[in-house]
């Protein structure tokens, strides 16, 4: 379900952006693995804001809770939030790069040539717990928690790593 | 009957709620297998009966969360399938955990 509705929302925009539909099966090799690639991160992304946007929804819903915050100037959320927006718009100028690179393939398919290769990297590059060195799952939400080493690790620690991940696809 | 009962063959539960959470009046244990949502508890003093409720993942249409609540948070997950809707309640740690869980395999 997630998985469909970031695919669609990554192909939507990547259609925005080369001005006409995508049609996944004359992409080359390389460009679908990085659409799939940047589905999966935007996935997480949903996941993410979904949580924010639900534990937010307490604080709006009532008066006492949504002064307090303010007077506290309690902006953690606000934090982790503009995190989420920080790699969202990682993922959009990588949106960006996939579609000229789209737009070069359609070029050299219609002028007979064969389509430039993505410099990508093949390899999905993988979250490397700082502690540890023990592969992180992609976050699903505002913290992460190594498997190994049990250290549980905010999403603006994690922040770098996800953003040379979205940029090595 | 244990939950086992209620597998499907090859189905493998990937994670179940320590706490129990409500649905409609009743509470429930979640169990999150690879293709399923299962409320699953055991009822009756004397004579045990199983109560069960299931949900297919690949039925699902939409996942919400949110949580309310003043001093203790209540974490509230709305489940769109297109029949029918479901809200699971409970403490807000717990709840979390399982919509992260759940978002794993969607």
């Amino acid at each position: 379900m997630l998985s469909q509705a970031s695919r669609k929302e990554v192909l939507r925009k990547l259609e925005a952006k080369v001005g006409h539909p995508v049609n996944e099966e004359e992409l080359t090799q390389e460009t679908k693995r990085a659409i799939t690639r940047l589905t999966e991160v935007q996935r997480n992304l949903f996941a993410i804001s979904e949580i924010l946007e639900g534990e937010q929804s307490r604080i709006n819903q009532n008066a006492l809770l949504s002064l307090s915050s303010k007077l506290r100037k309690d902006n953690e959320m606000e934090r982790h939030a503009a995190g989420v927006k920080d790699l969202q718009k990682v993922i959009d100028d990588k949106i960006s790069e996939i579609s000229a690179h789209i737009l070069q393939e359609e070029e050299a398919i219609r002028s007979g040539n064969i389509p430039p290769r993505r410099e990508g990297i093949l390899e999905a590059v993988e979250l490397k717990c700082p502690e540890c060195g023990a592969t992180l799952p992609l976050p699903t939400g505002r913290f992460v928690k190594c498997d190994y080493c049990k250290t549980t690790l905010s999403i603006q620690d994690v922040s770098s790593q996800i953003k040379d991940m979205i940029q090595s696809i | 009957m244990t939950l086992r009962d209620y597998l499907l063959p090859g189905e493998e539960v990937k994670f179940s709620s320590r706490r129990n959470v409500r649905y409609g009046t009743k509470s429930y244990q979640v169990i999150l297998s690879d293709r399923r949502i299962i409320l699953y508890a055991e009822r009756g003093a004397l004579f045990k009966n199983d109560d069960v409720v299931v949900q297919r993942l690949d039925d699902l249409q939409g996942v919400k969360y949110r949580e309310e609540g003043i001093i203790a948070k209540k974490g509230i997950i709305r489940l769109q399938s297109l029949r029918s809707e479901m809200d699971l309640s409970g403490p807000a740690e717990e709840i979390k955990t399982l919509y992260q869980q759940m978002m794993r395999f969607m």
